[in-house]
């Protein structure tokens, strides 16, 4: 359970605020780059000395948001690059600073050399800035409100994905940029997934300087320098136009007899709808409601499942044509379907791949499938709007290339987790009770879908880029995927018992020290609840199973030096997790405590496996005692620390257990007290509930 | 009482030819849902959580992109043994 739940909002919604906290890191990295989150380093003029408080400070330097990113080469005749770039300042996981840069290149080939091309690198700025826009034929551009611009795939160029940032507190105000580029490969005729190399192509700094608007730009302009190994390469301008990361459209057509979602209340007197949804996570996205009574096709029952071919085929017979190269619009078809049919799809991966997806108003949430739809139980989806609009969402969102949770994550109360997990997650001793599922479903993604959807590569969000989960990593787990410290730098001493009686709650600790002979920037803090520490539990037969912390402690940790010799630890009680018992049965288990975090884009980490055993009872006290015990309301009581008396069933398990060693008349009928009660000290109820 | 075999409980792939690397390590199939869990060494995996149910003899099963689609299987003892639309044929063992 985590205890910041995210919120919608009525009316305009702040971009990119609201994901769900990731229950735990993504356990593959993406093969493509993939911005991390940076420090801003303050920094005064060039060759100021410290002084007193600015009174020219800057300020909106570098809004949030997304910014027209042009760069002309000194050397590149008719070659030029224009893109995009994003600041963003409201990611979950934006780390202590709060910021991650992104962008994307595209080629831009111009008729006829303009002789700004050549103007050598002395050029001022305020002339650089007073080039006027032209198109690919020098002509000037139409004045246009500036939006999000979108440009053709064939000329992407490459993803930049920023390490460091530099800005100064006062005029004159600077923004330095340290940038990695990640040239891309093209795909080959008639397919569509290229590629970038594992490595950055080259690092490039840019050197920039906010100056006032060109018109019809209003926010934040900074024009500068694009430098390589030192040496400059040509003119650069950031025109900032939108708060927003990104933008796209979703076309909705209803076939006959079909229903749409409709906005719900948000809570706060507003509503929720695709568009607000998407707002939280920093896109604009154009919901444009078409056609509704869109005719059968011939041949098809609409109250059966619907196979991809023929909700293709309704796709290219219904929808209005659109360029993907200048719109990044999907299709989204309503149809009946009937319960069993999987609730919607995203079906096409037929040749341009994720133009549309499919979602059935007829089909629900069959008891049969969980207990844990409560209210919604055998309902359909048009008689269930808060979990329809989920469910709708759900598959808009695989159409921009992202997975489930339970793959990429965990199951967690996210838009990407399949609904049954989502009910399933909620569920407990509440299922059921109205006010549950669906009024307690989250209309958010989690922290690593708002990422990828934010930060990804153009190529491999928008529709008829990638194909569909073309961009997951090759099945290596994430502690491995990071650069592993070598334990003469930074060791991970991990502190437990070899051996553990059945239902004994497992007291684990962690010590993270630095060898070194100078200071490490690590986490501040390596509990589970500050999410830079895992756990994962592999059991004899090999299955592993990530154990995660009940809680999850919003404060952001922080990375802070690591004097040499310095040490920095946690411990945590093994016990259950929402997935269950850690230890459900006795044997042989393999305990992997990994500390994991992004230094400076580079994933990092160490990690530490001790082996241990869960004895078998040896007699009735101890059998008895493990009945008591492993009941998940126990488990949950564990989890909150004890005291947790509004879990009567919990409270009325552990007197017992409490009554059962150590008494009185225990002692007085030699009874033995149960192995297991040692990992209960200070945990047992005091009161009757 | 139903005649259908169940497959409630956790099953490990064996016996997987190359044509079943994108099938997961690990099944658990439960109530009317499933849970599909990746082997260490492997990518993406097309069953990762969904639902399924057995329906004129064939395994009937939500993808990784939600798709349903039927898989001819049989049950012999522990051993459940899949073909799926594209001819391969694999294998899990009931844990």
């Amino acid at each position: 359970m985590c205890n910041c739940q995210g919120h919608s909002t009525s009316g305009p919604a702040a971009p990119g605020v609201g994901a769900t906290p990731g229950l735990v890191p993504p356990v593959v990295a993406p093969e493509v780059p993939l911005a991390e989150r940076i420090p801003i380093v303050d920094e005064g003029p060039e060759g100021a000395p410290p002084g007193p408080v600015p009174i020219r400070p800057c300020r909106n330097s570098f809004r949030s948001g997304c910014y027209v990113l042009n760069f002309t080469p000194i050397d590149g005749g008719r070659r030029r690059y224009e893109g995009t770039m994003r600041v963003d300042r409201s990611a979950p996981d934006g780390g202590p600073d709060n910021i991650i840069v992104s962008g994307d290149l595209y080629l831009r080939r111009i008729a006829f050399p303009i002789p700004d091309a050549e103007q050598p690198a002395t050029e001022s700025t305020a002339a650089a800035a007073s080039r006027p826009a032209t198109d690919e034929n020098g002509r000037p551009i139409p004045i246009l409100r500036p939006r999000i611009p979108i440009f053709p795939r064939s000329r992407y160029h490459s993803y930049l994905q920023a390490v460091r940032v530099t800005a100064s507190a006062n005029r004159p105000c600077t923004v330095t940029l340290v940038v990695e580029q990640f040239d891309y490969t093209q795909p080959a005729a008639g397919t569509f997934k290229g590629s970038f190399p594992a490595t950055a192509s080259r690092t490039v700094t840019l050197k920039l300087t906010q100056v006032p608007a060109v018109f019809p730009f209003t926010g934040p302009h900074l024009v500068g320098r694009w430098i390589e190994n030192g040496t400059d390469k040509g003119a650069v301008t950031l025109s900032w136009v939108s708060s927003f990361f990104r933008r796209a459209s979703v076309e909705i057509d209803v076939l006959e007899g079909a229903v749409a979602p409709q906005p719900v209340p948000d809570g706060a007197g507003g509503t929720e709808y695709f568009d607000t949804i998407y707002a939280k996570h920093g896109w604009q996205l154009s919901v444009i409601s078409d056609q509704v009574g869109v005719p059968v096709p011939a041949g098809v029952d609409p109250t059966a499942c619907w196979n991809t071919g023929a909700l293709h085929n309704l796709m290219t017979t219904s929808h209005q044509p659109a360029d993907l190269d200048t719109d990044w619009r999907i299709h989204l078809m309503f149809v009946p379907a009937r319960l069993g049919c999987g609730r919607g799809v995203m079906y096409d991966q037929i040749d341009v791949p994720r133009e549309g997806c499919a979602s059935f108003c007829d089909d629900g949430y069959p008891l049969s499938e969980t207990a844990n739809f409560g209210a919604a139980g055998d309902q359909h989806q048009r008689d269930v709007p808060r979990a329809f609009l989920r469910s709708a969402t759900h598959e808009i969102t695989h159409t921009f290339n992202q997975i489930h949770q339970e793959q990429e994550t965990a199951a967690d109360n996210s838009i990407m987790t399949t609904t049954g997990s989502v009910a399933n997650v909620l569920g407990g001793p509440t299922t059921g009770q109205p006010g549950i599922f669906p009024d307690q479903i989250n209309l958010a993604v989690n922290t690593t879908v708002r990422h990828h959807l934010v930060h990804m590569p153009d190529p491999v969000i928008r529709p008829g880029g990638w194909p569909f989960a073309s961009w997951f990593g090759s099945g290596v787990p994430q502690a491995s995927d990071h650069n592993l410290f070598d334990p003469s730098e930074l060791e991970l001493t991990v502190t437990a018992p070899a051996t553990v009686a059945f239902g004994q709650p497992y007291e684990v600790g962690w010590t993270l020290t630095n060898r070194s002979d100078g200071p490490l920037i690590v986490p501040d803090d390596v509990s589970l609840e500050a999410l830079f520490a895992t756990i994962t539990i592999t059991d004899a037969e090999g299955v592993a199973h990530p154990f995660r912390p009940f809680v999850i402690v919003c404060d952001n940790a922080r990375l802070a030096e690591l004097a040499p010799g310095e040490s920095v630890s946690a411990t945590h009680r093994v016990f259950w997790s929402s997935d269950g018992f850690a230890f459900p049965q006795p044997g042989s288990y393999r305990l992997t405590v990994a500390v994991t975090w992004s230094a400076s884009g580079v994933p990092v980490g160490v990690v530490a496996d001790p082996q241990v055993f869960v004895q078998f009872p040896v007699n009735s006290v101890d059998n008895d005692a493990a009945g008591l015990v492993l009941n998940p309301e126990v488990g949950k009581w564990v989890a909150l620390g004890g005291n947790a008396y509004h879990l009567t069933e919990a409270t009325s398990r552990l007197r017992q257990l409490a009554d059962s060693g150590g008494s009185a008349d225990a002692l007085a009928d030699n009874r033995p007290a149960p192995s297991l009660l040692a990992g209960f000290e200070g945990l047992l109820p005091d009161r009757e509930g | 009482m139903s005649d259908e075999p169940s497959l409630a409980g956790e099953w490990h792939k064996v016996d997987a030819p190359e044509c079943a690397a994108g099938y997961p390590e690990f099944l658990t199939f439960s109530a009317g849902r499933y849970t599909g869990r990746r082997g260490e060494s492997q990518g993406f995996v097309r069953w990762d959580a969904g639902i399924f149910r057995l329906e004129g003899g064939r395994l009937v099963l939500s993808g990784a992109d939600d798709r349903l689609v039927a898989y001819a299987f049989d049950i012999d003892g522990d051993l459940l043994r899949i073909t799926d639309p594209e001819g391969c044929t694999f294998s899990y063992r009931r844990v």
